[in-house]
């Protein structure tokens, strides 16, 4: 597969300067909101024209500025599911389904109709308007009805933004079966860290219009830990289950040295999770607290404290990284805190909701 | 029931004629300036839509008068049309039809652009990336969506055309079986004696007909509205 992205652009005052490769698989991109990952993708699907590109998707020219190239939209041959899938209001499920598959002329040898809504499990909702779906729903169709155009490449922009935390799941799963079964390159946008490493074989970060990292999964774990998220709340964990206790209605992951009791459904046993606990959800102890509902409790040495203008960050030593805790100024006073104490770490089981299994491959 | 004169037959019919041609064929256009208007920037585009309102503050009389200089015999535009298509709307019903197609005009566009306005460009640009070229999703995407608003704005057109008087009168003139709508009838009968009884009649009919009117196009629109359900 031969492409080239190469996008340089100006948009106001913000600069877009990116040099992605894409490879057979899903491809990440990750950021925070107004990075420019959907600058980059709306250039990709045409839907804006940048002042420069040289775009190239399976060795088709797209976009070349230096030739005064822009092929439009409707002849690009991209699917693209919308973070609001975007269903046509006036019509069935099922007409949304076929409308670009009847405008596609070519042969339609890759997606087939019937595999299609099998896959996503879609037989019920045929006759159905689009009014009268929820989100997961609708973004199922968005997914069925991009592949049925034929496409060389899906785009899909944060598509499970407007889900909850089980739906994102189900969805997830749907997507990568997709890509299982027809194996076409997808381009994923997320500013999620798990959604990303769950679903990501390569992983592009953007920030502030640029690319500044761009990786497999494994070292993009690392890029991430280690330099990318020094100035973000997250700590995103990787994990195992370890024991699921229904009755009790918790899941207990293993990280390392350390475990963590979490709130979640559809876990089992022996799985591998990614998990994101928010910073700002600890809270730390100068002695160990006796009887306390929260079911998370670490002794944890003080590396560093970061003191910026509106909260304070503690780096815990972790396993053989760091689990970053924000407090406020006044509790770093009120508690006289020390590098290299030892001190108690809190969070609620509750507060630990984003949780995703992957597979190793 | 009331039963219908040979001359009241023939006015209703020519009312009926006059407003539903001026209505449908002013259709096209009316879609497309009403597209033009919801999505499209260009110069003097504020100039445009005050030209198109024009007939709905103008005084009828005075819209029908500038007709008349246009297409009339000697006007500029009918002179033309007479030249070379051997074709004229001076004092035919065809010309009634004219006078009522530009008095419902700001209407129409009106209503149609709303219904475009309402549209989620996004939307649109959907059916693009699913290989759709811009006619196909204008036809497709856009007309559909917005077909409610259309009927609504041919509606009023057409309610418009059967109640026009002025700019009619002006421009065609008031000649039975020809030109002579209802409310023409109704002028008539008042200015001679004795024509009250006639007026009468005639305004109960068409206060009849404009009731079936109405209540034909909301039972139309209210069908429509239940087969398009995008009102979520």
């Amino acid at each position: 597969m031969n492409n080239i992205i190469n996008i340089n652009s100006k948009l106001g005052t913000f600069n877009l300067r990116v040099n992605l490769k894409l490879i057979k698989g899903i491809n990440c991109l990750f950021g925070p909101s107004g990075s420019g990952k959907t600058t980059i993708i709306n250039c990709i699907a045409g839907l804006i024209k940048p002042e420069y590109a040289k775009i190239k998707i399976n060795n088709i020219i797209l976009n070349n500025t230096e030739d005064n190239y822009f092929c439009p939209i409707h002849k690009r041959n991209i699917g693209y599911v919308f973070q609001d899938s975007r269903l046509f209001p006036h019509l069935t499920v099922i007409k949304n389904l076929m409308y670009g598959e009847k405008l596609f002329k070519g042969e339609k040898k890759n997606f087939n109709r019937n595999d299609i809504i099998n896959l996503l499990n879609l037989e019920g909702l045929l006759d159905r308007y689009p009014y009268n779906l929820s989100g997961g729903e609708k973004q199922r169709v968005a997914i069925g009805r991009a592949l049925l155009s034929q496409p060389k490449l899906i785009i899909m922009d944060e598509p499970l933004a407007s889900l909850d935390q089980e739906k994102k799941h189900e969805l997830l799963n749907y997507i990568l079966r997709v890509y299982e079964n027809f194996n076409i390159p997808i381009i994923y946008v997320s500013h999620s860290s798990t959604e990303t490493f769950l679903i990501g074989h390569k992983i592009n970060f953007i920030s502030n219009g640029k690319l500044v990292f761009q990786g497999k999964k494994v070292d993009a774990f690392q890029y991430f830990n280690k330099e990318y998220n020094e100035n973000q709340t997250d700590n995103l964990l990787k994990g195992k289950v370890i024991k699921v206790e229904d009755k009790k209605n918790i899941t207990k992951i293993r990280v390392d040295n350390f475990s963590f009791f979490v709130v979640t459904k559809n876990l089992k046993k022996g799985e591998n999770v990614f998990i994101r606990i928010k910073s700002t959800d600890f809270i730390v102890c100068k002695f160990k607290p006796e009887t306390i509902s929260a079911l998370n409790l670490l002794k944890l040495k003080l590396s560093d404290i970061k003191i910026s203008s509106f909260l304070v960050t503690l780096y815990f030593g972790f396993n053989k990284s760091f689990l970053k805790v924000s407090i406020t100024k006044a509790s770093l006073e009120n508690l006289k805190l020390q590098k290299n104490q030892y001190y108690f770490v809190l969070v609620k089981a509750i507060n630990i909701n984003d949780v995703m299994s992957f597979s190793l491959t | 029931m009331i039963n219908f004169s040979e001359e009241e037959v023939t006015v209703i019919i020519i009312s009926f004629k006059i407003a539903t041609i001026a209505a449908l064929s002013s259709l096209p256009f009316g879609i497309w300036v009403g597209f033009v208007l919801a999505r499209k920037t260009f110069p003097f585009k504020k100039l445009l839509i005050s030209i198109i309102n024009l007939p709905l503050i103008l005084p009828p009389v005075v819209t029908g008068y500038l007709l008349l200089i246009l297409f009339g015999k000697n006007g500029f535009l009918g002179k033309f049309l007479l030249d070379y298509f051997n074709f004229s709307f001076a004092f035919k019903w065809t010309g009634a039809a004219l006078a009522c197609a530009i008095m419902g005009f700001p209407l129409m566009v009106r209503s149609i652009k709303l219904a475009i306005e309402m549209i989620d460009i996004k939307i649109e640009n959907a059916a693009k990336t699913l290989g759709a070229s811009p006619l196909k999703v204008f036809f497709t995407i856009t007309l559909p969506i917005s077909i409610p608003g259309i009927i609504v704005g041919t509606t009023l057109s057409f309610a418009r055309a059967l109640g026009e008087f002025g700019a009619t009168i002006t421009f065609v003139s008031n000649i039975p079986g020809e030109t002579q709508t209802i409310s023409a009838a109704i002028y008539t009968f008042l200015q001679i004696p004795n024509g009250e009884a006639m007026a009468m009649r005639l305004t109960i009919i068409s206060i009849i007909v404009s009731i079936f009117a109405i209540l034909f196009s909301e039972i139309i629109l209210e069908k429509v509205l239940k087969t398009n359900k995008e009102n979520e």
